[in-house]
């Protein structure tokens, strides 16, 4: 995810950033892009923070600095929310689980959201974490 | 205007209310301006730490009591609000004061490419 957001000249800052700030995206007036990502959270977090503060940027999303919370990155998208954050986080969703790939994976039969053991699997499969997966399984209607 | 500029509108504006209150000679305390523009004590407080977003005619009659105009209250879309934070600054949810002098710490310390 990391090498991804570099290939598009962005650098990635690690550090520790306050409460429940997951990330950030900034914009220098050079026409810099840093994402800062908090190192306390969790391995699939970061990764999922810079997907999300990547489709900030590819979706082109007007404004000098984002900054996310952790809350809102697993927040439902039927829930009301901003339009660019539910848009950040499909972009970071389909990205770190591309549709083809969670078929292909569960080989057609939809997934038990019961069956935590199977969740737990593929969200280490795709190197998420169980509630992103959770998620996009609804979203992609693969879930019973 | 976002949320979060429109909380430092709020905020700005009780700033103003206050430093021209207190400035004032004889003194005029929170609780005399209150009774002076006939709202509680309270409404005041609140008011001048931007917690409660002052109507109108509360503003007018507040401007009057301390003998400035409204527009010495309220900062003008020419003059930036003084952010802390940049002023294009999106974010999904109103950032707690310590979660936002953390983010300002990233941005000064990776401000200039190392």
């Amino acid at each position: 995810m990391e090498k991804i957001a570099q290939k598009e000249g962005i650098e990635i800052v690690y550090a520790v950033l306050d409460g429940d700030v997951s990330g950030l995206l900034y914009r220098g007036s050079n026409g810099r892009v840093v994402i800062g990502v908090n190192k306390l959270h969790p391995h699939t977090r970061k990764r999922f923070t810079i997907a999300h503060e990547l489709g900030h940027k590819k979706l082109q999303h007007e404004g000098d600095l984002f900054v996310d919370k952790s809350l809102i990155l697993f927040r439902a998208p039927q829930d009301r929310g901003d339009r660019r954050e539910r848009a950040a986080n499909e972009f970071a969703a389909t990205l770190l689980m591309p549709e083809e790939m969670i078929q292909h994976e569960l080989n057609k039969k939809p997934i038990d959201l019961e069956d935590q053991s199977k969740l737990e699997s593929l969200a280490r499969k795709f190197d998420v974490s169980v509630q992103a997966l959770t998620y996009r399984l609804i979203n992609l209607n693969l879930s019973k | 205007m976002n949320a979060g500029e429109s909380s430092r509108l709020y905020v700005e504006v009780g700033n103003r209310i206050r430093k021209i209150r207190s400035a004032k000679a004889p003194y005029l305390s929170q609780g005399k301006l209150a009774s002076l523009v006939a709202i509680s004590r309270t409404s005041i407080v609140n008011i001048e730490q931007g917690k409660h977003r002052v109507q109108l005619h509360v503003l007018c009659a507040i401007a009057d009591v301390l003998g400035v105009t409204m527009s010495d209250l309220v900062p003008l879309k020419s003059k930036p609000i003084p952010a802390r934070l940049p002023r294009k600054t999106h974010s999904a949810e109103e950032l707690v004061p310590r979660e936002e002098q953390s983010v300002i710490k990233f941005i000064a310390t990776h401000r200039r490419k190392k």
